[in-house]
C-alpha cells in the first residue's frame, strides 16, 4: 500500500471513531451548526417539493378525470372540474376555519405551524414545520391538530423544526383506553408505507377488556404529553399470554396534515 | 428529494449518487475523505434524537442507530465503486452505473438490517423491498447524468479524470482508417 494511503486510511479510522464516540449532545449540536448551514436549500426544497406534491395531486385528479370522459359532454368535464377547484376550496376553508376554532377554544397555549416537508428521510416518519427556535419551539413539545396529536418536536432549528409523527416506531406515548383504566404504550410501526398508517398499543394488561371501536387518549404521564389528547380508535385486538396488544387507527389523518399547533409548556 | 408516495416512498438519493458518481473517478485517500465527508452529513441529516420522557413510563424506548455508521456504510460502497474503476477507465462506464445502483441497494438494505438489529422484531414487508429497489433504481437511472456533469466540470477546470478508454477507441478507430486508406 502506498504510504499516503496509509496515512489516510488511519487518519479515516481516527475519524470514523472520533464520529462514532460522539455523545447525543454533541450529535446534537452538529445537526444544529449543519441545518444552520443548509437551511436556505432546505427551504427552496420544500417549495419544490410542495410543487412536485401539487403536481402529483393534479395528475391523479386527471387519471381520475379521464375515466369519465367516455360518459360525460366536455361541457360536464368543464363544469365538473370547475366544481372540484370550488370543492377544494371549500374544504380548505374549512380546515382554516376548524383550525382558527381550535386555536381560539384550546385549552394550552399553542403556537400554530405549516408543514413544509414530509418524510425527509427514509426510514423515519418526520416533517419539517416552518416555526423553530426563534418562535420559543423546544425540544420534545407536542404538536397536535384540530383532530388529536401529531407528535413530538424532535430537533428544533433557529427558523424550522423537525417533528418526529406518532406513526414512527420511536415515538412512544403513554395512551390510556377511553373511559377504562387499561393503560398502555402507543407508537408506531417500523416499515409503514402508504397514507392509512396503523399505530401499536402495547402493555396492555393481560385481561384488558379493549374492544373495537373503543377511543385511545394519553394519560398525560411520563412529562411529554398533556393528558386527554385524542390518539385514535382500537381497530383490532390481540390477547398474548402476558399482556394484550391492540392495533389503533390515528385520529389524525396524516395524509391531508398542512396546519398544526406545537403546545407550549 | 421528496419521497414519491405513489412509488413506496421511493426517492433519489442525491447524495450517496453524489458520492458513488465521484468515488469511481478518484483515487484510494480522495475515497476516503470523500467516504468520511458524504457519511457525516448524511448522518448529521437523518440521525433522531433521544425518546425523553419519565424513563419509569417509557421503559422500552426504540433504540437508534448510532451517529456514525453511515461514514462506514459508505466506506463500503466506496470500495465496491473502486473495485471496478479500471473498467470505468477503459470507458466501460455502463458497469460503474449498475454498481452504483447495486451500492445503492446494498446501503439501504444494510440501513434497514441496522434498524431491525437494533431495535428487534425482524421485520422486511414486500413494501420495503420494493422502496429500496425503486430508490436505487431511480439512483442509478440518474447516474449517467452525474457522469456527464463531472466530465463537464474536469472540462472546464481542465481536470483530467483518465478516461482512456474513450482515446483508445478513438486512436484504435483511426488507425485502422489510416490502414485502409494505405
Amino acid at each position: 500500500m502506498k504510504p499516503l494511503n496509509l496515512i489516510t486510511l488511519l487518519l479515516f479510522l481516527t475519524a470514523s471513531a472520533w464520529a462514532l464516540t460522539r455523545s447525543e449532545s454533541s450529535v446534537r449540536q452538529i445537526q444544529k451548526s449543519y441545518y444552520s448551514i443548509i437551511s436556505p436549500f432546505v427551504k427552496s426544497g420544500s417549495a419544490m417539493e410542495t410543487k412536485i406534491r401539487a403536481f402529483d395531486e393534479e395528475l391523479e385528479h386527471s387519471t381520475s378525470l379521464s375515466s369519465k370522459l367516455h360518459l360525460a359532454e366536455t361541457e360536464i368535464i368543464k363544469l365538473s372540474t370547475e366544481i372540484k377547484h370550488l370543492r377544494t376550496l371549500e374544504k380548505e376553508n374549512v380546515q382554516l376555519r376548524a383550525a382558527l376554532e381550535f386555536k381560539k377554544r384550546s385549552p394550552f397555549r399553542v403556537i400554530a405551524a405549516k408543514i413544509i416537508r414530509r418524510k425527509p428521510s427514509s426510514w423515519w416518519e418526520t416533517a419539517h414545520i416552518d416555526r423553530g427556535e426563534n418562535h420559543e419551539i423546544s425540544e420534545m413539545l407536542a404538536v397536535i391538530a384540530a383532530e388529536g396529536l401529531v407528535g413530538k418536536v424532535d430537533r428544533p432549528d433557529d427558523e424550522t423544526s423537525s417533528v418526529i409523527l406518532l406513526t414512527d416506531e420511536s415515538c412512544q406515548v403513554s395512551a390510556q383506553v377511553a373511559g377504562t383504566h387499561e393503560f398502555g404504550i402507543l407508537s408506531g410501526q417500523r416499515a409503514q408505507n402508504g397514507d392509512n398508517p396503523m399505530l401499536r398499543l402495547r402493555y396492555l394488561s393481560r385481561d384488558s377488556n379493549a374492544k373495537e371501536g373503543q377511543a385511545v387518549i394519553t394519560t398525560g404521564k411520563g412529562n411529554l404529553f398533556e393528558k386527554g389528547i385524542a390518539l385514535g380508535t382500537i381497530t383490532h385486538v390481540t390477547r398474548g399470554p402476558l399482556y394484550t396488544e391492540a392495533q389503533v387507527k390515528p385520529a389524525v389523518n396524516f395524509a391531508d396534515l398542512e396546519t398544526v399547533f406545537v403546545l407550549k409548556k | 428529494m421528496p419521497a414519491i408516495t405513489s412509488l413506496y416512498d421511493a426517492r433519489l438519493l442525491i447524495l450517496p449518487l453524489a458520492f458513488l458518481c465521484c468515488v469511481v473517478t478518484v483515487d484510494f485517500s480522495p475515497m476516503l475523505i470523500l467516504a468520511f465527508v458524504c457519511g457525516f452529513i448524511w448522518d448529521a441529516q437523518n440521525a433522531l434524537g433521544p425518546q425523553g420522557g419519565d424513563p419509569t413510563i417509557y421503559t422500552a424506548p426504540a433504540d437508534q442507530i448510532r451517529f456514525g455508521y453511515s461514514i462506514i456504510l459508505f466506506l463500503i460502497m466506496g470500495v465496491m465503486m473502486q473495485g471496478f474503476q479500471p473498467l470505468f477507465r477503459k470507458g466501460v462506464w455502463q458497469v460503474s452505473v449498475i454498481i452504483s445502483g447495486l451500492a445503492t441497494f446494498f446501503y439501504l438494505v444494510s440501513e434497514y438490517m441496522l434498524i431491525n438489529i437494533v431495535r428487534g422484531d425482524f421485520l422486511f414487508p414486500k413494501e420495503v423491498f420494493y422502496q429500496i429497489w425503486i430508490s436505487a433504481a431511480i439512483t442509478m437511472f440518474c447516474a449517467p447524468i452525474l457522469f456527464l456533469v463531472l466530465f463537464k466540470l474536469a472540462a472546464v477546470f481542465d481536470h483530467t479524470i483518465r478516461y482512456d478508454g474513450l482515446k483508445k477507441r478513438y486512436f484504435q478507430f483511426n488507425r485502422h482508417n489510416t490502414e485502409e486508406t494505405t
